[in-house]
C-alpha cells in the first residue's frame, strides 16, 4: 500500500464524512435540508406578523423582514455548528474504527455541511426577496461577507472547544443548549443594539455573537452603522476559545478515541 | 515488526483500576501470523485494537510502520441509514480510492457478500449474518500488511464459512494476520505463534500449540481455585433443601460439582440445566437469571457444565478422564450427530442459544 501525506488523507477523509453527512441527513430527517429554509422563513413571517400588528414604526428605511432574515440565517449557522459539534464524536463514534478517521474530522465535515446549508439557505432567501419585491442589496457586500466567514472561524472555534469538553462531561451539551435559548433573544436579531437603553445595551454587548450580528447589520443596511461593533472583542472570542480547543483537543485526542 | 515499549493499559471501574496491560515490553517478529488467547475480560480485543492502533495505551508506547486492516467482520462501523452500496463507497472514499478502484471494488464486495438486493438497501434491515458478509467481504478487498481479526470465522451458514475460511487463506499468502478466537481449531490453522493475556501479563510463544496449552493451564487453575475455596460451606437451594457442600448437592441433582461451582461463581447462583438457585450458607437467595454471556459456540451438557466451545469442554473432559482416551475433536464430533448425546461419556450437550 502506498503511503498518502497527511493532508491527503484528511481531505479525503472529510469529503467521504461530509458526503455521509449529506446523504444520512436527508434520509434520516423527512424535512432534512428544508427545515435550513422553513425554520428561518416561519421566524421571519411570525415577528413579521407581530412587528405590524403592534404597529411598530421603528426602524425606518429598513424592510424588517430582511433584517429578520439576515439575522435568523447566520445566527441559525452558528447555533448549527455549535450543537452539531458538541454531538459530533458520539454520531461518529463507530467510524472511529477506520485508523484514518480522527474525531477532528467530523467536526470539520459537519462544518463544511452547515456552512453550504447557510449559503444555498441564502439563495433561496435572495430569490424570494426578489420576488416578493424587497430591497435586498447590501450596502458593502465584502463587509457582509467577511463578517459571515469571520462568524464561522468563530463558531468552529467554539465548535471544537465545546465538543473536547462534552466528551469528558456529559452534562455540558446539556448546559449549552438550555443557554442557547436565551441566546436567541440577546443577539440582536429582532432590534439593533442602537435601540436599547443604556444599562441593557452594556449587558448585551458582554455577548460575542450580538458583534457578528451587528456587523452584518451594520455592513448590510445603509441606515445603521456598526459603531457598537467591537472587533478587539470579537478577536479574543475567535482567537482564544480555537487556540483552547485545538490544544485540549490534541492533548485528549487518543482519550477521545480510546473511551 | 510491531515493537511494543512499557506498555500499560487499563480501565477505570468504579473508581478501580483494571489493568490489561502492566509494563509489557515485548517485539513481534516479522511475517508471522499471531494469535491472541485469555479469558473473557483479559482484554483480547483491546490488545488487538491497540496494534492496529485504534486504541490507545494508557502509558508506554506501540510502533510498527506497517499498515492494518479495520477489526474485520466489524459491523459497527456501518451507517445503518446508508445502503451496503453506500457504506463500501464511504470506506473506498477514505483510503482515497479513486473512481475506477471504487468500482471494482464494489463488485468485488457485493459478488463476496451474497447478499442480492440488500446491497441496495440500508444496512438497519441487514441480518447480523448479512452485515458480517458484507464487512468481510470489504476487507478483503483491501491490501494491508496485516489483517485484524476479532472472532468472526464463525458467522454465517457452513458454505459462508467455508467460502471465507478459504478466501482468508488465500488473502494470508500477501499479508499476515493478528487474531483473537475462542476456537482453538481455527487458531491452530491460521497462526503460528501465540500470546496469552493473563491478569495485565503478556505471554508470548513461539508455537501456537504452546500458546494454546498454557491457556488451558490458566483455565484449569483458576477453576480448581475456586474449587478449594467454596467446597468448605453449606449450599441452600431454592427448592428448601440444604447440603453440607456442593459434593453433596452435584450427588443429590446428579449433576457434575463443577456446573454448581460455575453457576455460584459466575452466574449469581443460577444453575442453568436444573434451572434452580443455589446460594451459600449466610447469603441471601438471589433470583434466577439466565447466563449473560454467550455465543452462538456456547455449549451447554447434560452435567450442567456450561463451555464457550466444543475445543474447551474436550480438553475439560480430557483432563478428568484420563483413562477414556478421548480424542481432540470428541465433542465436536458429538455436537454433528443429530442427538449430540456422547455415548463415552453419557452426557448430551445442546448449545446454549437453543437450550435458554
Amino acid at each position: 500500500m502506498t503511503k498518502r501525506t497527511s493532508l491527503s488523507i484528511f481531505s479525503s477523509v472529510v469529503f467521504a464524512l461530509f458526503l455521509r453527512e449529506v446523504q444520512t441527513r436527508f434520509g434520516t430527517k423527512r424535512l432534512g435540508y428544508f427545515w435550513a429554509i422553513i425554520d428561518p422563513l416561519s421566524m421571519v413571517i411570525i415577528f413579521s406578523l407581530v412587528k405590524s400588528a403592534l404597529a411598530d414604526k421603528s426602524m425606518p428605511g429598513i424592510d424588517y423582514p430582511v433584517f429578520l432574515a439576515t439575522g435568523f440565517l447566520t445566527f441559525n449557522f452558528f447555533k448549527a455548528v455549535m450543537n452539531g459539534s458538541m454531538s459530533s464524536f458520539d454520531a461518529n463514534r463507530a467510524l472511529f474504527s477506520y485508523k484514518q478517521v480522527k474525531p477532528v474530522d467530523t467536526l470539520f465535515s459537519r462544518f463544511l455541511l452547515e456552512f453550504l446549508v447557510m449559503f444555498a439557505a441564502i439563495i433561496v432567501f435572495i430569490c424570494f426577496g426578489m420576488y416578493v419585491g424587497f430591497s435586498i442589496i447590501p450596502k458593502d457586500f465584502s463587509m457582509v461577507l467577511f463578517a459571515v466567514v469571520w462568524l464561522g472561524v468563530f463558531a468552529f472555534g467554539i465548535g471544537i472547544l465545546f465538543a473536547v469538553i462534552a466528551s469528558f462531561y456529559e452534562t455540558f451539551a446539556k448546559i449549552i443548549s438550555f443557554l442557547s435559548t436565551p441566546l436567541f433573544f440577546l443577539s440582536g436579531l429582532l432590534y439593533t443594539v442602537e435601540s436599547l437603553p443604556q444599562t441593557a445595551r452594556e449587558i448585551v454587548l458582554y455577548n460575542p455573537v450580538i458583534h457578528f450580528i451587528e456587523m452584518i447589520h451594520g455592513n448590510y443596511f445603509l441606515v445603521l452603522d456598526t459603531q457598537y461593533v467591537d472587533y478587539e472583542y470579537m478577536m479574543y472570542w475567535t482567537v482564544i476559545p480555537l487556540f483552547f480547543g485545538l490544544y485540549f483537543y490534541k492533548k485528549s485526542q487518543n482519550k477521545i478515541l480510546s473511551s | 515488526m510491531i515493537r511494543l515499549q512499557n506498555v500499560t493499559k487499563y480501565f477505570k471501574t468504579e473508581g478501580e483500576k483494571k489493568y490489561i496491560l502492566k509494563d509489557v515490553s515485548f517485539t513481534l517478529p516479522e511475517g508471522v501470523n499471531l494469535g491472541i488467547l485469555g479469558r473473557n475480560g483479559a482484554g483480547k480485543s483491546t490488545f488487538l485494537r491497540m496494534l492496529g492502533g485504534i486504541d490507545f495505551p494508557s502509558s508506554g508506547t506501540i510502533t510498527s510502520d506497517k499498515s492494518f486492516s479495520w477489526p474485520m467482520g466489524l459491523a459497527g462501523g456501518f451507517q445503518g441509514s446508508m445502503t451496503g452500496r453506500q457504506n463500501v463507497k464511504f470506506v473506498c472514499r477514505i483510503y482515497g480510492k479513486n473512481e475506477e478502484e471504487i468500482t471494482s471494488i464494489i463488485s468485488y464486495v457485493q459478488e463476496f457478500a451474497e447478499i442480492g438486493e440488500y446491497f441496495d438497501m440500508p444496512i438497519k434491515l441487514y441480518s447480523s449474518g448479512m452485515k458480517s458478509r458484507l464487512s468481510f467481504g470489504l476487507s478483503l478487498a483491501f491490501e494491508f500488511d496485516y489483517l485484524i481479526i476479532d472472532e468472526t470465522l464463525s458467522v454465517g451458514d457452513e458454505n459462508f464459512k467455508k467460502k471465507a475460511t478459504a478466501a482468508l487463506k488465500k488473502k494470508i499468502e500477501s499479508c499476515n494476520v493478528l487474531l483473537v478466537s475462542h476456537s482453538m481449531g481455527t487458531l491452530k490453522e491460521i497462526c503460528d505463534v501465540g500470546v496469552v493475556l493473563h491478569e495485565g501479563v503478556l505471554h508470548y510463544f513461539n508455537k501456537i500449540e504452546d500458546a494454546i496449552g498454557y491457556y488451558h493451564t490458566i483455565n484449569m487453575q483458576t477453576s480448581v481455585q475456586k474449587n478449594n475455596v467454596v467446597q468448605s460451606s453449606a449450599v441452600y437451594c431454592d427448592d428448601g433443601r440444604v447440603f453440607d457442600d456442593i459434593n453433596a448437592a452435584a450427588i443429590f441433582y446428579k449433576m457434575r460439582p463443577f456446573s454448581i461451582i460455575q453457576a455460584l461463581e459466575k452466574n449469581n447462583g443460577s444453575h442453568m440445566f436444573l434451572k434452580k438457585v443455589f446460594y451459600k450458607d449466610g447469603h441471601p437467595k438471589p433470583l434466577f437469571q439466565k447466563w449473560q454471556h454467550f455465543d452462538d459456540a456456547t455449549i451447554i451438557g447434560s452435567d450442567g457444565v456450561i463451555f464457550e466451545n466444543a475445543e474447551e469442554a474436550t480438553s475439560f473432559y480430557r483432563e478428568r478422564f484420563i483413562n477414556k482416551k478421548i480424542d481432540e475433536d470428541h465433542i465436536a464430533n458429538v455436537l454433528l450427530t443429530e442427538e449430540k448425546f456422547s455415548a463415552l461419556l453419557s452426557v448430551k450437550f445442546y448449545y446454549l442459544s437453543e437450550f435458554q
